[in-house]
């Protein structure tokens, strides 16, 4: 008799551990709000450093453009934080240190597949275009960068650092 | 003969439970936490490159310093990122200190309490520094649209 309470008892356990345990916990409605804000994103590549040689040039490209079809990303050289003297980009070798030495430096913009580029003169000028759902640039997008070493410009490694400005803009 | 049907009954019932178990835990499984997420969905960016994200805006609350955001340094980055927040006039609202690739703010105290209002050409600035020595790699600063909530 005893073992059949018992296994009576282990059968009703199993029925119960079985059963959803919410179904008999929900016994009065509710509802909850749930929203959804969709709005544009984008992430954009830029180059780290500029490694400057002959030939070598760097193309923009983008990981992702969920912007929509009535805005484009536009990149420009940030001027204010880029130039100084007016408009001059200029790399340094042993900066801060007594032996500081700079060198001009020309921006160039042009196409990817292009060999043809031209200078960049304004402080704010556009070096990149994006168009929703394309990683690839639209409008220029490439960017080449010219020393101007003269017989008197010591040997050593220049640097440099270009500050870009990134924004969404209305078609 | 009892003994083993109870038995059998035990095990069934031990295994049920489990199983309600399990079902319960499934979603929680799925829950990234903040660390884990990748704020960009694509990790092709090659070294040499910096993974910049934009926005068309960000939210914050009103009458309060400490904020909610989303913002880090994208998993695919080979260095460390400053993050700035600054106003259209140029105010600073906030600057982190150097984060890790992967590393996500998920709350950060501002330098002071806003009004209600949209904010347009709010700057988010990106600078950034190597990680094998620390010094200034090439730079962004996105322009967004802060919106302060009530």
């Amino acid at each position: 008799m005893i073992k059949r309470i018992f296994t009576i008892l282990l059968a009703t356990i199993m029925i119960c551990s079985i059963s959803p345990m919410n179904a008999f916990a929900n016994q009065t409605s509710g509802s909850i709000a749930v929203s959804y804000t969709y709005s544009p994103e984008y992430s954009i590549n830029i180059p780290a450093s500029i490694s400057i040689n002959d030939g070598d040039k760097f193309i923009f490209s983008a990981n992702t453009m969920d912007i929509g079809s009535n805005k484009n990303v536009r990149i420009t050289i940030d001027g204010a934080a880029t130039y100084e003297n007016g408009g001059n980009f200029y790399l340094y070798k042993d900066k801060g240190t007594e032996n500081e030495q700079r060198i001009s430096c020309r921006i160039l913009r042009g196409l990817p597949s292009s060999s043809s580029f031209e200078d960049i003169t304004g402080l704010s000028e556009l070096v990149a275009t994006f168009t929703d759902g394309n990683t690839s640039p639209k409008a220029y997008g490439a960017l080449k960068f010219k020393p101007q070493i003269t017989s008197s410009t010591p040997y050593g490694t220049y640097t440099g650092t270009v500050y870009f400005k990134i924004e969404l803009i209305d078609v | 003969m009892s003994c083993g049907i109870a038995l059998a009954l035990f095990v069934a019932a031990a295994i049920g439970y489990n199983s309600n178990d399990v079902l319960k835990s499934k979603p929680d499984d799925s829950v990234q936490t903040l660390s884990d997420v990748d704020i960009s969905s694509n990790n092709s960016s090659a070294s040499g490159m910096i993974a910049i994200p934009g926005y068309d805006h960000l939210v914050m609350k009103a009458g309060q310093k400490v904020q909610k955001v989303e913002l880090g340094n994208p998993k695919q980055n080979n260095c460390y990122m400053r993050i700035a927040i600054m106003l259209p006039d140029g105010t600073q609202l906030y600057e982190s200190g150097l984060l890790e690739p992967g590393q996500v703010l998920t709350s950060i105290e501002i330098s002071q309490e806003l009004k209600p209002g949209i904010y347009e050409g709010a700057i988010l600035s990106y600078s950034c520094y190597g990680m094998e020595e620390i010094k200034e790699l090439n730079g962004a600063k996105t322009i967004f649209k802060l919106e302060v909530e009530p």
